[in-house]
């Protein structure tokens, strides 16, 4: 418990930062845009009428549903799963390789604790820190969803449409436990938080713009589509099995890694 | 008595870099051990896989009985060790860190911080990262016995402490000693083992090659002699004799034999001034290595 508290009382100040950016920015979004938007329907429709297609598909715009809540939610929602991933990405990269940039990965490995056990309590603390801030995400999604949507009737499907967060938030931070335990250095935590959550911002404008269904498998950001929880229900299945995969053989990489490998000397 | 220590065979590769070959320790309870060579000669390698930080490639070593790999746990609630080289967390204050490592034992160290922290003269309020190396140094050694181990292991601990610091560190490790410690004590400055071991294991290219205690090292095994003569001796040779130096009229060199050969040898000769001696450790030492490539 005690490696779980300290790895909680080094973290939570960022993931405090990056939480509140993100509600901040769907409160703005939705609270501030939503009703002015739907409300320009015609104008909008004739702006985007002047780019080419793959434009507004790289930006997230899919011009069917947009002018609905569930439309502009999952808009929105590309840039809130981008700074959730670069969030997570930081969590699980600063946890992970605490010791090794501070030098002090003989301390905490000669203390009478198994690296199973460390390996945990890291996971624990990063776990933690998403819960909590997908906790406020949701329940925030939900109240702007009564607040703003037209016709708020499918609770349930607001709910699944926001926690698509929380899932592409814990392939993220399998992604950066991956990098942190593997890298032989991490020069900067917060760079290389941002270099995953780009990249994979830059995977997923690509997929929308050249609409290849087999990227999309490689793709994080599109494993759990908001826009299709809305207006069908459900996630898609093969992404979600590839999403699980991919989080679970990354954390097992890791976790094998961390607990057999040799603590090299300074 | 039980080993605290005990090595059979143990070897350590690093992929196809030597580590060690075949290291036989035995150190007794209560015991404080030397283990000394030059850098590279496998020091660490072995106090490495003593603690579980790296996996053995192959032999056994045990700690109070216990397997180094499947009891590490146990093992590691009893041990307390200094690095060489001491880093810690960034942003913490020298109470946050000794408080973060007590917390991995269960028992209450804050006496025991206080007592530690006093007799080193070190500031607790300060952050680490602002500290000198020497501050630093004795973060880390409060941090190594600060719940009272059974096996206290220091890696090259003194170095960045000043003499007098040295030796109230000395002192600090002579009173765990005196309640019950043993010590493993790895150094390339021999003065320093010299000073507080009892035995010492010498270490070179990866293979214990002599175990001695120290009296014996220096009582038993090698004189140094050196003597000036009226004229130059040419090619000066005795059987026993190792690192001859000739030098104009002077000669020296460490000898091991026979005394009577010795002094009949030099009777020999038209003497103006010798002189045998005690060697220091530093100088047999360097006979363990003579002829082979000291790895930096």
């Amino acid at each position: 418990m005690n490696v779980f508290r300290f790895e909680l009382r080094r973290a939570w100040t960022s993931a405090t930062v990056w939480t509140l950016v993100i509600l901040g920015l769907m409160a703005g979004l939705i609270a501030g845009a939503l009703p002015v938007f739907l409300d320009s329907r015609a104008n909008v429709e004739a702006m985007l009428s002047n780019f080419p297609p793959e434009f507004a598909a790289a930006f997230g715009l899919e011009l069917d549903h947009i002018f609905s809540f569930g439309g502009f939610y999952s808009f929105g929602f590309l840039y809130y799963s981008l700074f959730g991933a670069i969030m997570t990405a930081v969590i699980g990269l600063d946890l992970f390789s605490r010791e090794k940039r501070e030098k002090c990965t003989d301390f905490l490995m000669s203390k009478p604790r198994s690296r199973d056990g460390l390996f945990l309590a890291k996971l624990l603390a990063a776990l933690t820190l998403i819960l909590l801030s997908n906790v406020l995400f949701i329940a925030e999604s939900l109240a702007l969803y009564r607040a703003y949507a037209p016709v708020p009737d499918a609770p349930a499907r607001a709910l699944l449409a926001s926690s698509a967060l929380l899932f592409t938030e814990l392939v993220f931070l399998a992604i950066a436990v991956f990098a942190a335990v593997f890298a032989r250095k991490v020069r900067s935590v917060s760079g290389a938080a941002t270099a995953i959550g780009f990249g994979g911002f830059i995977l997923s404008a690509l997929q929308s713009i050249l609409e290849e269904e087999k990227l999309r498998y490689v793709t994080p950001f599109k494993y759990f589509d908001p826009s299709k929880a809305f207006f069908e229900g459900s996630f898609d299945t093969p992404y979600v099995i590839t999403a699980v995969l991919l989080t679970l053989g990354l954390l097992i990489a890791a976790y094998i890694r961390y607990t057999r490998s040799d603590v090299p000397a300074l | 008595m039980g080993y605290a220590i005990q090595t059979s065979k143990l070897t350590k590769y690093y992929g196809k870099a030597r580590g060690i070959i075949d290291v036989d320790l035995a150190v007794e309870e209560g015991e404080l051990f030397g283990f000394i060579g030059p850098n590279g000669a496998g020091k660490s390698t072995t106090i490495r896989t003593l603690l579980g930080l790296i996996r053995k490639t192959g032999g056994e070593a045990s700690i109070f009985g216990m397997d180094c790999e499947k009891d590490k746990v146990k093992i590691l609630e009893q041990v307390g060790y200094l690095p060489g080289e001491v880093f810690y967390y960034d942003n913490m204050r020298a109470i946050d860190l000794l408080r973060y490592s007590a917390s991995f034992y269960k028992k209450d160290c804050t006496g025991r911080i206080r007592e530690l922290a006093d007799a080193l003269s070190l500031d607790l309020n300060k952050k680490i990262e602002d500290m000198s190396l020497g501050n630093k140094k004795k973060v880390g050694i409060v941090q190594g016995l600060l719940h009272s181990p059974r096996l206290i292991i220091l890696d090259e601990p003194t170095s960045g402490l000043d003499p007098l610091m040295q030796r109230t560190f000395f002192d600090l490790i002579r009173r765990e000693n005196e309640r019950g410690a043993t010590v493993l004590f790895s150094s390339h400055i021999l003065g320093e083992v010299q000073r507080i071991c009892d035995r010492v294991a010498i270490i070179k290219e990866g293979r214990i090659v002599d175990l001695k205690r120290i009296e014996d090292l220096r009582k038993n095994s090698y004189k140094k002699v050196s003597f000036t003569t009226a004229a130059p001796v040419s090619d000066f040779t005795l059987s026993g004799a190792a690192k001859i130096v000739q030098d104009g009229n002077q000669t020296s060199f460490l000898y091991s034999g026979d005394v009577n050969a010795l002094f009949a040898r030099l009777a020999g000769l038209q003497l103006v001034n010798a002189d045998v001696s005690e060697p220091e450790l530093e100088e047999i030492f360097l006979h363990y290595y003579e002829g082979g490539e000291e790895k930096a």
